[in-house]
């Protein structure tokens, strides 16, 4: 069954995602902006620096320290969310755990790279966002990682069904729209590896189609790598020209 | 306190010498009244009525949501001023990289009266404070943006401006902030009323954002207000100091100023001190300014905050959705 969803893609498309390396000026050693569809988030990565505390210190590693901000203005409607929102806590640990596994910490004992979030507008896929902004971030600030993480969301219309009555194909990288009305799941994996190194999904959803929403979760992320990469080329390169004068 | 420099004694009273000379020399080699560039934009975050994007190179990024959301008035027979000025509420939150998070508690570039929180305004209250004085206060003819607000009978816009401080642990210039609001004001749109101006019911909206109504009348007057930094040093007045400058001058003020004709003419609508570093003289050592000093400065931001408000002005409604 071919259909259109409501903002009219089909099944297996993404929504058009814009990014940007270098967006700070002076703030920070790495920053990256990043639009797919409407949910626009800004991070800028500081480090590897002295810890900030004691208790940061690790002598064989360097620590990973994430930090995330919801803007008040960022929803349809105006929420202040603080920094013990259990929402900002449960982004930072699973953005923080994610890339202290990718980043080859090694390399930097007894240092931290701390990674600052700012998430201006949301439309479905934060988490994804966030990371694929974060792994930008980090491209910017030079710090060394296994490969690209890339994060894709993806969803299952439970409500749906064809003529046979089986479930139709799952939905890639769903909006707000769609998050809030059927279960979606974030994955994240490592370069083209098909590696997952994040899965998040807060949804009831049946067994067998897990396998379906995972498996085009990850085709997303490769897609998603595709575009990354193509940027991080594009502005390497204009660099390289800005710095032999051709 | 002043914001802290990485300036050595010598190194301050070297600047304080040559910022005092006839003619001045500035670090940057800018004239006394010329501002440093910034790249802005407007009107990029789609849930918001208004939005901008401030960055300078010194001070750092600003972004500024303004979102509108219809409320009752507190009391229909006797809205007095108090309560009318509640329709708006200015928050500012500092996020810079890790040394100052949220509510640090310093005062926005050491304006006076902007030290301490103060009511719902979270964090930098006191620079909440002072933007929001700006905004209120009326233009020509007993203009005020509050009756911009108004819906119909009973009813009111609430404005919730949060501005977002991107900055490193340095020097946020008030420029920025004022910026950054400004821009956002100026392209924010409200829903265009569909329903009987003179009905208590609630509101009803059309859909259509291509007729909404815009917050300033474009080619009116005034238009949102400005802060502009200015400090002396001697005799002489410098317009956008830096981080290094401040540290160095003797009197400080932030003018807040809205355009209020197509001339470039301004009123003033604010004055507040800003802290300054010590000048040429030792620590503790005031010399207080002298009232024609102070004019002074008050006359040279009068004087170029015309172009400069319109040129925010232009940039802001060449990027606006509806241009």
């Amino acid at each position: 069954m071919e259909g259109l969803r409501n903002d009219g893609r089909r099944w297996n498309e993404l929504r058009r995602i814009h990014c940007q390396l270098s967006t700070s000026s002076t703030n920070a050693d790495g920053s990256s902006y990043i639009e797919q569809g409407f949910t626009k988030v800004l991070c800028n990565v500081t480090g590897p620096a002295e810890p900030s505390s004691r208790q940061k210190v690790k002598q064989d590693a360097a620590t990973v320290t994430c930090e995330v901000y919801f803007a008040a203005f960022s929803g349809t409607d105006r929420i202040k969310r603080g920094r013990n929102d259990k929402k900002v806590q449960e982004l930072q640990t699973a953005i923080q755990k994610t890339f202290a596994s990718v980043i080859l910490t090694h390399l930097f004992s007894r240092s931290e790279i701390t990674i600052s979030i700012h998430i201006l507008s949301q439309d479905g896929g934060t988490l994804a966002a966030c990371i694929n902004a974060t792994t930008l971030a980090l491209i910017d600030a030079g710090i060394p990682l296994k490969d690209y993480v890339c994060a894709c969301t993806s969803g299952q219309s439970t409500s749906i069904f064809d003529n046979e009555g089986s479930t139709p194909d799952p939905w890639l990288d769903v909006n707000y729209l769609e998050e809030s009305d059927i279960p979606s799941l974030t994955v994240a994996t490592v370069g083209e590896t098909e590696k997952i190194v994040a899965l998040s999904m807060e949804n009831k959803v049946r067994i067998e189609m897990l396998e379906g929403m995972i498996a085009v979760g990850i085709s997303g992320c490769a897609k998603v790598k595709g575009i990354m990469d193509a940027e991080v080329r594009r502005y390497g390169k204009t660099r390289l020209e800005a710095a032999t004068g051709e | 306190m002043p914001p802290p420099t990485p300036l050595s004694p010598p190194e301050l009273s070297y600047l304080y010498a040559s910022l005092s000379l006839s003619p001045p020399i500035r670090l940057d080699l800018r004239t006394p009244t010329q501002f440093r560039p910034l790249v802005a934009e407007c009107s990029f975050l789609p849930h918001c009525n208004g939005s901008a994007r401030v960055c300078m190179s010194e001070a750092g990024e600003c972004i500024v949501g303004i979102k509108a959301e219809i409320e009752k008035d507190a009391t229909t027979k006797y809205v007095t001023v108090i309560e009318r000025e509640k329709w708006i509420e200015v928050s500012v939150e500092v996020a810079g990289g890790g040394a100052s998070g949220p509510g640090s508690g310093m005062g926005i570039g050491g304006i006076s009266g902007a030290g301490g929180a103060t009511g719902r305004d979270e964090g930098d209250g006191g620079a909440a404070v002072w933007l929001k004085e700006g905004l209120l206060a009326g233009g020509a003819g007993g203009w005020s943006i509050l009756d911009r607000l108004v819906i119909s009978s009973g009813w009111h816009w609430k404005l919730y401006i949060d501005v977002l401080l991107l900055t490193p642990t340095s020097h946020p210039s008030p420029l920025l902030l004022s910026t950054a609001v400004n821009m956002a004001l100026d392209s924010t749109y409200l829903p265009k009323l569909t329903s009987p101006h003179d009905v208590d019911d609630i509101p009803t909206f059309s859909d259509d954002w291509a007729i909404s109504v815009p917050l300033y009348e474009p080619k009116t007057f005034p238009r949102p207000p400005m802060s502009l930094p200015v400090v002396a040093v001697g005799d002489n007045v410098f317009l956008d100091p830096s981080v290094a400058e401040v540290a160095a001058a003797e009197a400080g003020l932030v003018v807040t100023l809205s355009l209020s004709d197509a001339q470039g003419n301004c009123d003033i609508v604010g004055v507040r001190s800003m802290e300054v570093g010590r000048g040429g003289g030792k620590e503790g050592d005031r010399k207080g300014i002298n009232r024609k000093l102070l004019r002074q400065m008050v006359n040279a931001c009068v004087k170029e905050a015309g172009e400069v408000i319109k040129g925010v002005g232009e940039t802001t409604h060449q990027q606006m959705f509806r241009a």
